[in-house]
């Protein structure tokens, strides 16, 4: 019955598009992440150096999808794709433990930014697959979470190789984007 | 002053290494000029390679691009350390030729070996670059502040030209893993002959002889797990207490340097006077690293959090803070226990059940919720109500009530 309504509630606001930055350290899953919306497969990736950008439909919102390169001297470029952005998908390595507070500063200051005042969150807590990998309570406090004030944000444990999690992710955004909108 | 410096010195360490003719191809592959490594193993890759060895994780595998990446001290030494010479030397010994599978052979026995005894090297090293400093101190304060950072990464430049050329520093690993590489004659038949066969079977076959083997001809090796008991068990972990040395010697070095004005300035920000930091390249790399110590601080202090979360796969800003807001109320854990189980938590969920603003629910998520909540009502008010055979009307008034307030959400939605 939810169901009906979903799809008369979705129909009413018809197709809707949003720009979403996909962000996150090198080597997090970024440009998997992005493949796996896009296409459903996992691809072999090499090292974004600049972006990828893809056209997603989930939940009738037309999600443009920007992958940016997370190497360390490319970060900086990241703020000349934030104007007008709805949403950001933050993408951590979980089981890069030593890298983690690295996440936690970029992620911060991401989100101090002006043109990323309104964005909402999602934070996938990705390589839930790997030995070691932080869970999602554990990713939250370390990329303190709780610090982040008037802006909605939520996380999910994913696996992009497995496809885990990734969609549960769409939908809270998709969702969120849609109750934002109104 | 700082960040130039570091990035002069990550450059010039790289210059210096892939001057090298083994560092001019790609470990894997062989392509030309590689710009990616592997700094758990020391080695060059490709960017094709790099992508492999990505996907293994960091836990196998850390790839850096020695272009666009920072670079910690600590990696630089691993580079340093190790080089594709070196590496493949140890590979070839433990029958891993050119060529075959990157996945297997990253994940073998010899790798992990071999990145064992690279790391503890480099925790080593970096001890005593620790070390160093703090036991000069007084010959060399008289020298000025560039003098002494001068002479410092003359140092490190020297280390790694000595490894192009003569090596006799650098040297002191190879020369082992030479040893082992005439000694080792004995066995590698065996193990060659294994892992041609099978790949796993032989990887483990694999385990003992080689270890063995090493801390047979090796005689650095009693001396490294000293040092690394003391300092480390991963690599990584030992830039905590050389950082924590360097700050001191930085203290010491600062105060004592006669500089004048600042130096109550210099006292209270010891990271910021970093001129010896700087020469060593080390600047982003240690507040990286202090960054992480403290994050793994909060952890700690905040472990409340966690054993409530720890059941759910995703947690929610709104969820977080109605959370703490009502800590001590029963509701919390009600809330927590219902999404413990759940895969999706969001803010909006939560300010669903908390406040009015319920219309923020898209319409499947209230809707299902809210018919849970009917069942379980009902459920709940049906056994009461046979329970005690009393108020049988309560029931019916009360799923009345809820199918009534689904109507009106509907409505609202």
């Amino acid at each position: 019955m939810g169901i009906v309504f979903t799809r008369m509630f979705s129909s009413l606001f018809g197709n809707r598009e949003a720009r979403i930055l996909v962000l996150g350290l090198d080597n997090a899953g970024k440009t998997t992440i992005l493949y796996r919306l896009q296409m459903g497969e996992v691809v072999s990736t090499i090292p974004t150096i600049g972006f990828n950008v893809e056209t997603v439909q989930y939940n009738n919102i037309k999600f443009q999808v920007w992958d940016l390169g997370g190497q360390t001297s490319i970060r900086p470029y990241w703020r000349c794709y934030f104007p007008n952005t709805q949403a950001i998908i933050y993408v951590v390595d979980s089981s890069d433990t030593d890298r983690i507070g690295i996440a936690k500063e970029e992620f911060h200051a991401i989100l101090e930014e002006d043109e990323l005042k309104g964005a909402i969150a999602l934070i996938f807590a990705n390589k839930q697959d790997l030995p070691g990998a932080l869970d999602a309570a554990a990713v939250t406090e370390a990329l303190e979470l709780h610090k982040l004030k008037n802006r909605q944000w939520a996380i999910f444990k994913t696996c992009a190789v497995k496809g885990e999690g990734l969609f549960e992710g769409m939908d809270w955004l998709s969702n969120t984007l849609k109750s934002g909108g109104d | 002053m700082a960040s130039s410096d570091s990035l002069s010195d990550k450059n010039a360490v790289f210059r210096k290494l892939k001057a090298k003719s083994e560092n001019k191809m790609c470990f894997d592959c062989n392509a030309k000029n590689p710009t990616w490594a592997s700094v758990t193993y020391g080695i060059f890759l490709c960017i094709d390679c790099s992508a492999v060895h990505r996907s293994l994780g960091v836990h196998i595998s850390f790839v850096r691009s020695t272009n666009l990446d920072s670079w910690s001290p600590e990696q630089l030494k691993m580079m340093i350390y190790g080089g594709n010479n070196r590496a493949q030397v140890f590979f070839k010994q433990h029958g891993w030729t050119d060529g075959g599978k990157i996945e297997a052979k990253y994940t073998s026995r010899a790798a992990d070996l071999y990145r064992q005894m690279l790391s503890k090297e480099v925790a080593k090293s970096m001890a005593e670059d620790a070390g160093l400093p703090s036991s000069p101190v007084a010959p060399q304060l008289s020298a000025a502040t560039n003098g002494f950072s001068g002479s410092k990464i003359d140092e490190v430049l020297k280390e790694s030209s000595l490894g192009s050329q003569e090596k006799p520093k650098v040297s002191a690993a190879p020369k082992a893993s030479h040893t082992v590489v005439t000694s080792a004659v004995k066995k590698p038949l065996g193990a060659r002959k294994v892992t041609g066969k099978t790949g796993g079977l032989g990887a483990r076959k694999l385990t003992n002889k080689p270890s063995e083997n090493l801390y047979e001809q090796k005689p650095e090796e009693p001396v490294v797990p000293v040092a690394s008991s003391t300092n480390d068990i991963a690599p990584t972990g030992s830039s905590f207490p050389s950082r924590s040395r360097f700050e001191y010697v930085e203290n010491v070095q600062s105060t004592e340097l006669n500089h004048g004005g600042p130096q109550v300035l210099n006292h209270v920000a010891p990271p910021k006077s970093s001129s010896f930091f700087a020469e060593f390249g080390m600047d982003s790399g240690f507040q990286k690293k202090s960054s992480s110590n403290s994050s793994k601080v909060q952890i700690q202090e905040t472990d409340e959090a966690r054993k409530k979360f720890s059941n759910a796969k995703s947690i929610s800003s709104a969820q977080f803070f109605g959370d703490q807001t009502r800590a001590a109320d029963n509701e919390a854990q009600v809330t927590l226990q219902k999404f413990s189980s759940s895969t999706a938590i969001s803010s909006s969920d939560l300010f669903g059940q908390g406040a009015d603003n319920a219309l923020d629910l898209t319409a499947s998520d209230l809707i299902n919720r809210l018919s849970f909540q009917v069942c379980f009502m009902n459920r709940l008010n049906f056994d009461s109500c046979v329970r005690y055979q009393g108020s049988s009307s309560y029931p019916y008034f009360c799923s009345g009530f809820h199918y009534l307030v689904k109507l009106i959400y509907f409505f609202f939605i």
